[in-house]
């Protein structure tokens, strides 16, 4: 079938409406409350179609404007940023300028960080205010925004809850007897530095004892912060010209950038080292990627962020970043995430196109999502943050779908779980987003509403955490973590990016030894899959013009992730060791390309590619695989073949 | 397992690895213990469990004693003695758990627990602990850094009471020369070595001249 009749059927399908007759199967009452909440949405002023419903809710709550069928939704969703000292975090789409930005201020909000480029400020500003900020000629738009994630586990937040156990006995610094022995003499010798496992296992220490040890190589780390730089390099975990260039502005962060130049360094330790904040704004993160190339130089930049709302069919503004460095010569290297995979039962995310699961009289103009046997899918666990995006280009969006979060029975939506963003074309993106600080609760039903004439197009629906789903499919990694750089606009584009998956340093179960690849080394069971699928260039255009669903084969599918690297690692910053997560696996696979770099620095970023991909040790599916892409990337046979 | 070591528990036996053995050149040589797969088999009672912190003990940081939980109630456990640990200072130990019940620690020259709050003995000789059991599935690990041929305490102990029972697992113990992990003596290494153990005399000969 060619996709543009496929599309066409789809789109008749759902206009003609041959499912009206489906039962839905979620319970009046519901119906009722979701038509209550899109009834609210069809009464919006202009003005207020240019904020996310999140902030519309807020200013209604706030000024005690409740629906009257469903008063608990009126309240703002709890897992607004607030900040009792200067509002909401939002990020505002505008015309940048000084007048912009004073006014922010004279309203009584702080400014994050703004970007006259990419046209958008991050700012926390007074609920009071948005609307008159909303205003302005100058302002296309105003979203609540979610701060954003990285992709390293530490241990001792993982146990949280775990260590809220009482504690009998004292937590008193016990130095052991050779440290007691030694101090007391001034010989702190055995007082060593700290060292990855991930050294051993990718065959690093062989490289290096050979002599290659990633001299001249400049590597830029993006993480929250690195406040424990000055820690490091008094230990000797990193060195001495170790550089922070563009801090945390919100600190202090978790120091999980101070983690991850370790383990570069400790693989690569010729290498010189920056890091840079991606924790501040998207555009933040954007202008610190160029940054770090374009005035750092680095040769090889590698991040573990990612921000809920970033695009799943289409180059972001961070992505573009990626993109515009590795059209530089810059490898990228990018955490593909902890957020489950469909190998192991623990994938965050079902994409699939819409279908319509039928209409109800309660609810008119609008047609919810089949999931396929059911209209809605489940969370198992308590879930924070659920995000639906679908295949219209950024900034134009002329399909509306919305988002609603449901108790278990599917007779109630619960608070804050609500998203109903206007989507009218220009200046509107497809996605919506709910979410509550307190979770929602395990069993909960996720509900795809349709407006009517919205096309039918392909959706990804994911937990922004990783928690799973009862209805799942493949493709987690989205968002800049799969940019395939410069390579869809340029053939010969000079770099490369590359999405990295996490495997347990000790997956063999033995001692400490090199990857040996098969089934002795799987992938994490948190690790994140692929592919993706995208459906538009970073500019909006159609990649297969007429075709953007999954149905119909639109679009194309990049081999996400690209490779595997180590995880679970001793390391030296505080809270960090272990160190488990696609953040650690990253920053060894970054760690190698340096040694790949260094031993021969007029290698391109094809040869690179070519060195680290066909090297690498096959695991999970045979060949190319969803969950490691290519397998797990060895230093020896990288240099060798770099060398040959 | 390594060919003439074996598995023994307190007091029955204890194991004794040749300085010679350990300080080989071979792709093995960092090897100090290996249990096999074994089911986990009470040599012992203490009185509640270390605290589990998140916090992998790991060369170049001092851990702080976590504290015990789960006091006074008995736990059984299973002591694993190395009597030497051969040349290399710098220690891993691994433990692959796969049901999550057990936790491990490690204790220079005994492991003395008692009933007597607060600490139920288990901060005494206390070296460090991986801070989890079987995180994400993958087995645990700890390091610590000893003089050569110390006497190394493991004792692996059940969660809860009770859990350990019937449980498989396997005990690694590896040694290596630097935090490198380098399984063959460098000359700096050895300088080091040498130093601590001219430390730990010069201390011990301190120590025995009478206080006035």
């Amino acid at each position: 079938m060619k996709p543009v009749l496929a599309s066409a059927i789809w789109a008749g399908l759902l206009l003609a409406g041959p499912a009206a007759a489906q039962d839905i199967d979620i319970s009046d009452s519901a119906l009722q409350q979701i038509a209550a909440i899109l009834h609210e949405k069809e009464s919006r002023t202009s003005l207020q179609q240019k904020l996310s419903s999140s902030l519309v809710y807020a200013i209604n709550a706030s000024r005690s404007v409740s629906l009257a069928a469903v008063p608990d939704l009126g309240a703002a969703p709890s897992g607004l940023s607030m900040d009792a000292q200067s509002g909401i975090l939002v990020t505002i789409k505008a015309t940048v300028s000084a007048d912009l930005l004073n006014s922010i201020q004279q309203a009584g909000g702080r400014v994050v960080y703004s970007s006259a480029a990419l046209g958008a400020i991050r700012a926390r500003v007074p609920l009071s205010a948005v609307e008159t900020l909303a205003g302005r000629a100058d302002v296309a738009s105003i979203k609540s925004a979610l701060p954003p994630r990285h992709s390293g586990v530490s241990l001792a937040d993982y146990l949280g809850p775990r260590l809220a156990k009482k504690v009998a006995g004292p937590a008193k610094p016990q130095l052991n007897v050779v440290q007691r022995i030694l101090g007391k003499v001034g010989l702190p010798f055995f007082i060593g530095n700290t060292t990855t496992q991930g050294l051993i296992t990718h065959g690093a220490n062989t490289v290096q004892a050979g002599g290659v040890r990633g001299n001249g190589i400049r590597v830029g780390v993006l993480s929250d912060s690195a406040e424990s730089i000055p820690l490091l390099i008094g230990t000797g975990d990193l060195p001495p010209d170790a550089l922070n260039v563009a801090d945390i502005i919100d600190g202090p962060g978790s120091s999980q950038g101070s983690a991850m130049m370790e383990i570069v360094y400790d693989l690569a330790p010729g290498v010189q080292i920056f890091f840079a904040s991606a924790f501040n704004s998207p555009e933040s993160f954007a202008d610190n990627i160029r940054l770090l190339r374009n005035t750092y130089h680095c040769d090889i930049i590698v991040d573990n962020v990612s921000y809920s709302d970033e695009p799943a069919f289409q180059d972001g503004v961070i992505a573009q970043a990626v993109n515009d460095v590795t059209a530089s010569g810059a490898l990228y290297f990018s955490a593909t995430g902890n957020a489950g995979n469909l190998t192991n039962g623990t994938a965050s995310v079902w994409e699939g196109d819409f279908s319509p699961g039928g209409t109800s009289a309660l609810l008119p103009g609008y047609t919810l999502h089949s999931f396929g046997s059911q209209s809605f899918n489940r969370l198992l666990t308590t879930t924070g943050v659920v995000n639906l995006s679908w295949s219209d280009p950024l900034g134009n969006s002329t399909n509306d779908y919305d988002l609603f979060v449901l108790n278990s029975a599917g007779t109630a939506v619960l608070p804050g779980g609500s998203s109903t963003t206007i989507q009218n074309g220009a200046g509107s993106d497809p996605f919506e987003e709910v979410f509550s600080s307190s979770g929602f609760p395990a069993n909960a039903r996720i509900v795809i509403a349709a407006k009517a004439g919205t096309q039918p197009r392909a959706l990804h629906l994911n937990n922004f955490f990783g928690e799973p789903l009862q209805l799942k499919t493949t493709g987690r990694t989205h968002g800049h973590s799969a940019s395939a750089g410069c390579v869809l606009s340029n053939a010969a584009c000079p770099g490369r990016a590359f999405g990295v998956a996490a495997v347990a340093w000790n997956s063999a179960r033995g001692f400490t030894r090199p990857f040996v690849g098969g089934a002795s080394n799987p992938t994490e069971p948190f690790s994140s899959d692929g592919p993706r699928r995208m459906f538009y260039k970073a500019d909006g255009t159609p990649i297969t013009a007429g075709n953007v669903l999954f149905g119909t084969n639109g679009g194309i599918v990049l081999a996400k992730p690209d490779l595997a690297a180590a995880d679970g690692v001793a390391t030296r910053t505080p809270g960090f060791s272990p160190f488990f997560g696609a953040s650690a696996a990253v920053s060894h696979a970054a760690g190698v390309a340096a040694l790949v770099k260094s031993a021969n620095p007029a290698a391109t970023g094809q040869q690179i590619f070519n060195a680290l991909t066909s090297t690498a040790l096959d695991i999970r599916a045979p060949g190319i695989d969803r969950d490691s892409g290519y397998g797990i990337v060895m230093a020896p046979a990288a240099v060798n073949a770099i060398l040959h | 397992m390594l060919p003439g070591s074996v598995k023994l528990h307190l007091p029955i036996m204890r194991i004794a690895l040749s300085a010679a053995l350990l300080g080989g050149t071979t792709a093995s040589a960092n090897i100090i213990y290996d249990s096999g797969s074994v089911t986990f088999s009470s040599t012992g009672t203490q009185f509640g469990r270390i605290s589990r912190d998140g916090i992998s003990s790991v060369w170049g940081v001092v851990k702080a004693f976590p504290g015990v939980t789960g006091a006074p109630t008995a736990r059984a456990f299973e002591l694993f003695d190395i009597l030497d640990t051969g040349d290399t200072p710098y220690i891993q130990i691994g433990l692959d758990d796969p049901t999550a019940s057990l936790f491990m620690a490690g204790y220079l020259n005994s492991f003395n627990p008692v009933n007597v709050s607060p600490s139920f003995g288990l901060s005494t000789n206390y070296l460090g602990d991986p801070g989890d059991s079987q995180p994400f599935g993958s087995p645990s690990f700890f390091q610590i850094i000893v003089t050569p041929h110390s006497h190394l305490v493991i004792p692996i102990n059940e969660l809860n009471p009770g859990g350990g029972a019937g449980q498989s697992f396997e005990l690694l113990v590896e040694g290596f020369y630097d935090s490198s992990y380098s399984e063959t003596p460098e000359p700096a290494s050895l300088l080091l070595c040498g130093a601590g153990i001219l430390a730990l005399g010069l201390f011990r000969a301190f120590a025995r001249v009478p206080k006035p």
